[in-house]
């Protein structure tokens, strides 16, 4: 009798964690690939790193510029300090990429294509309406206009922004942003 | 006065500098505000760099062509042209770049484009090269090097200009700030200089002030010891005055028998009517010197007005020359009791019936009405229709000794005191004597008692 209700004990046991294990490994790429970003199928425009819940390469995110496009573009005209003249510029809300990454941060730490590198702290784009801009005057930027990605401060929206400081975090030819 | 004039001037000179001053104050205070903000909007302190990263990707870009050149890597072309893309771009924008395009001159900036059109030439060859065929690379190299020179002196110049351009901004903060802190020190020796000069005419003005209340102590001791000298002397006077009234007044009527020659009482009647006039004006020098020294006792009562104007006129007429028949009083019916010094206000009516007698040819009635205000003041009138005064001349009666000029005429008996001392007692009463007179036609003396009820109240507390 001890030795029956034992053997049917251990069994039951058993049987029961194999089959919530099999549903267990069944169920976990479905939800995984319902959380995971789709990777890029263009050009690699941005890649974000850090304190990100959301990521497709390993660690990283990494868009392209439909995707970035999917996230809602913003237009924004101003002048800025490197050029003369008002522009009319267009591109990602820095604020928007951040939630739709669930980036949980302070500081962006944004690298340029030519290694140059400078730190946006998370509250600027929180406050202000900072885009990525990807065109200028309605025309994509290359590498050779400052893109494919130039950080816009709305310079001419609020006079405290017109401070140098801003005018250094606006970045160009940006290519990374690494959360901290 | 001088002394007023000068320091009145001072006042509006000091107010002139700091008005000045803190105009000065306040332009450089915004002008450096201003230089402040626009080197925090656009210091340019990294103007430099961008020609110095120029440079760097200029001298990448021949690097990686000439790797490119001799092994053709495959991860040449790819470095070449994004080198190439930032050498474009930079020198693209150099001489559009603020502060680069207001200190490059014209000939500098134009072999800046020129640079720049050359490098642009080679665009289309980055352009379509790729991995499998570096072909249209080669030569690019050779094409580029003679400009790495020129792009070296440019950048000289440039990063020598911005910190140029850097000192002169940072050089108009200064002198602006300098321009402040001058201005804030001129305002502050102003304000010293002049709180020093008020303190010190403050302390001046306090010296005058503590010589004059001592010259005032000194002038009010004198006067007390004046009226305090004539009291004393009126009083000592009086008794061998009296001596000499009683005497006198003896020997005219011959009280211990008869005197030979008539011409002897003739003489003691003189005697006897100079004693009297010198009683009188002994009084009225006692009355007066009481007043001034604050000696007289008035002792306020209530009492009828009517049986008091009444006495008074009796006694005038007993003495007067007219007798009491033409001396008409009319009381109107609402007038009662006076609140007052009565012995003073017996003697005001003395003094002003008498005159008014004095004055007031015989034949001619005087008037005395009283009538009571609506204020609750009481209005004694006393009119004339005797010789009058000149409208001049009615301030010197009113003061001691001053009798009307047309005395000197018209020879009558008098101290010249009755007007000043009633004058005085009708103030002591907080009342106010005054004359309304034309020359020839009469004289109304007004004794004007304020609020009865008010007075008793006082009076009573």
């Amino acid at each position: 009798m001890t030795f029956i209700s034992r053997t049917f004990c251990q069994r039951v046991l058993t049987a029961s964690l194999i089959s919530t294990l099999a549903v267990a490994i069944y169920l976990a790429p479905m939800k995984f690939a319902d959380a995971a970003m789709a990777k890029p199928n263009g050009k690699t425009l941005l890649v974000v790193t850090g304190k990100i819940s959301e990521t497709n390469v390993g660690t990283e995110a990494h868009l392209d510029r439909v995707m970035l496009r999917s996230i809602g573009m913003k237009k924004l005209k101003t002048s800025n300090q490197y050029e003369p003249g008002v522009h009319d510029y267009e591109g990602v809300m820095l604020n928007d990429l951040l939630s739709f990454l669930s980036a949980s941060g302070a500081t962006l730490v944004a690298s340029a294509l030519d290694g140059y590198s400078i730190e946006i702290p998370v509250h600027d784009v929180e406050r202000y309406p900072v885009i990525l801009a990807m065109i200028k005057n309605g025309k994509q930027m290359t590498v050779r206009e400052k893109g494919p990605i130039w950080i816009i401060y709305p310079i001419d929206q609020f006079e405290e922004l017109k401070d140098q400081k801003y005018s250094s975090r606006s970045i160009w030819q940006l290519n990374r942003i690494d959360v901290q | 006065m001088l002394k007023v004039a000068i320091k009145r001037h001072m006042t509006a000179t000091f107010s002139v500098l700091t008005v000045v001053f803190l105009c000065l104050i306040a332009i450089s205070g915004l002008a450096s505000l201003s230089a402040l903000r626009q080197l925090s909007y656009s210091n340019y302190d990294t103007s430099g760099h961008a020609v110095v990263q120029l440079r760097l990707h200029y001298n990448l870009l021949l690097s990686e062509l000439q790797v490119l050149e001799i092994e053709h890597p495959e991860s040449s072309v790819e470095n070449a042209k994004l080198q190439y893309d930032f050498v474009y771009q930079r020198l693209r924008n150099l001489p559009f770049r603020p502060p680069y395009n207001s200190f490059l001159t014209g000939p500098e900036l134009a072999r800046l484009e020129q640079i720049f059109s050359f490098v642009a030439a080679e665009a289309d060859r980055f352009d379509s090269a790729h991995a499998a065929d570096t072909s249209g690379l080669i030569g690019v190299r050779d094409r580029l090097v003679p400009l790495s020179e020129e792009i070296n002196r440019l950048a000289g110049r440039i990063i020598q200009l911005a910190g140029e351009y850097r000192d002169q901004r940072r050089g108009e903060i200064t002198r602006s700030t300098q321009f402040l802190i001058w201005s804030i020190i001129g305002l502050v020796l102003t304000g010293t200089v002049f709180a020093f000069l008020f303190w010190r005419s403050q302390r001046s003005l306090r010296n005058q002030n503590r010589e004059l209340e001592a010259a005032s102590d000194e002038l009010i001791k004198a006067n007390q010891a004046k009226s305090e000298f004539l009291a004393l002397m009126s009083h000592e006077l009086r008794t061998p005055l009296n001596a000499i009234i009683g005497f006198s007044d003896m020997i005219s009527h011959e009280v211990f028998g008869q005197i030979g020659d008539k011409k002897y009482i003739e003489y003691s009647n003189d005697i006897k009517q100079s004693g009297d006039h010198l009683l009188h004006l002994i009084n009225d020098i006692l009355d007066l010197s009481k007043i001034e020294a604050g000696k007289y006792q008035l002792e306020p009562s209530h009492f009828n007005l009517h049986a008091a104007i009444t006495d008074a006129i009796r006694i005038v007429a007993l003495a007067g020359q007219g007798g009491s028949s033409r001396i008409k009083l009319s009381l109107s019916d609402d007038v009662g009791n006076l609140f007052a010094g009565r012995r003073s206000f017996r003697q005001i009516m003395i003094n002003i019936l008498s005159n008014a007698d004095k004055y007031t040819p015989i034949g001619d009635d005087i008037k005395v009405s009283a009538s009571n205000n609506q204020d609750g003041s009481i209005d004694i009138r006393v009119a004339d229709d005797g010789i009058g005064i000149s409208e001049a001349d009615i301030k010197h009666v009113l003061e001691p000794f001053g009798q009307s000029r047309q005395d000197s005429s018209l020879t009558h008996e008098g101290t010249g005191l009755g007007l000043a001392i009633s004058k005085q007692l009708m103030e002591l009463n907080g009342g106010t004597l005054s004359l309304t007179s034309e020359v020839g036609i009469g004289t109304t003396v007004l004794l004007h008692f304020p609020d009865q009820f008010t007075r008793l109240e006082v009076a009573l507390e």
